[in-house]
């Protein structure tokens, strides 16, 4: 049995048998990880793909959406203690090279939790008007609300430290989306951080996120923020 | 003031819901929990059953001219808090589940190193 690394990476995927094996050969040619693919039962040949490139795989139900792989691949990394968790997407849009910059900012201990963003310097990828927008719109929620500086809200390609992976697996009800982990992590005092990423056009394959989900998933982002506004709530009974 | 038949009928109906509930819920068809807000229900129905002006004081409380009015507008409140602990309900249903699904699937992944020797078995 081989031993483990101490960076999982985890990668959420749902048909993209095209690009998910040139995905886990380029992180295994630059970055040093154990790496699971967390598979939404692909109707296309994703899992043999992942499984021949010698990726982790598991299946798990497409109801449960993306956060609930990222749920998935948090808890596994806290039962099997990996002192570093990072995901990116399946679709070949982020580069492996780049993980490496972003695990240095953790390792020198200069932040908890870092970010991957497009928009820190001159990207190859443009994200449509809608996308652009709606990012537009919750980053400047996240500076209003909580006073923190985020230029890509909804990036997926995220590293967290130890501690951020324990935060998020002891919580029973944590519930994953991009941009509510950045908050969480930001109230519970662990240092947010971005790095500029490239990020290049999708390689193959479609996207699950067409523009009907993209709406929700704004929507979506947009009332939980508003809804999670720090009420300074006096306590009882405590100093 | 209510009729003593209509009076009759409410205490029959709060009685019967009363009967129905607690037999579902000594058969654990029922949580207890859930139970709660279906005997909110029966209570409603016996109090307007036996305090026949009730029903006039709670419409002059509420400002309502027509008395039935006001008995649609309390049974709308008390359906309205049953359907918000049914949602309750749900949510905490549907994380288990999920919560379920998660613990599922982190038992069917292997190791890197066992990948290969289960290849081809059912996992």
């Amino acid at each position: 049995m081989t031993p483990r690394k101490s960076t999982l990476l985890i990668i959420p995927a749902l048909n993209e048998e095209m690009s998910i094996g040139p995905v886990i050969l380029g992180v295994k040619q630059h970055f040093d990880c154990d790496i699971l693919v967390i598979d939404g039962y692909s109707r296309d040949r994703t899992v043999e793909v992942a499984r021949e490139n010698g990726a982790m795989v598991v299946q798990l139900s497409k109801s449960l959406g993306i956060a609930g792989a990222i749920e998935l691949g948090i808890l596994y990394a806290s039962r099997e203690g990996y002192e570093y968790l990072a995901r990116i997407d399946a679709d070949g849009q982020h580069r492996p090279e780049d993980l490496n910059r972003l695990l240095a900012v953790i390792k020198e201990d200069k932040a908890d939790f870092v970010i991957g963003s497009r928009f820190l310097g001159d990207s190859e990828y443009k994200p449509n008007l809608l996308r652009h927008s709606s990012i537009g719109v919750i980053s400047l929620l996240l500076r209003l609300l909580y006073r923190v500086k985020i230029t890509d809200c909804t990036s997926g390609c995220q590293l967290y430290n130890r501690q951020v992976i324990e935060f998020f697996a002891k919580d029973v009800s944590f519930e994953y989306s991009e941009v509510r982990a950045i908050w969480m992590a930001h109230k519970a005092t662990f240092r947010v951080r971005e790095e500029f990423i490239n990020m290049a056009p999708r390689s193959a394959g479609v996207s699950s996120f067409s523009p009907m989900i993209a709406w929700l998933y704004m929507f979506n982002n947009i009332a939980d923020l508003l809804l999670s506004i720090p009420v300074p709530m006096r306590r009882y009974g405590k100093q | 003031m209510m009729t003593l038949l209509a009076r009759g009928i409410s205490i029959a109906a709060g009685l019967g819901l009363f009967f129905v509930v607690s037999f579902l819920v000594r058969r654990r068809r029922i949580y207890n929990l859930y139970a709660v807000s279906w005997f909110i229900f029966c209570l409603m129905f016996l109090v307007t059953g036996i305090f026949g002006r009730f029903t006039e004081t709670l419409a002059t409380i509420l400002g309502v001219y027509y008395p039935p009015t006001a008995i649609l507008v309390f049974a709308l409140g008390c359906l309205l808090v049953t359907v918000m602990h049914l949602s309750m309900i749900v949510t905490q249903q549907h994380k288990d589940i999920k919560r379920l699904e998660k613990e599922m699937a982190l038992l069917r992944i292997l190791p890197p190193g066992q990948e290969e020797e289960k290849r081809g078995q059912f996992i």
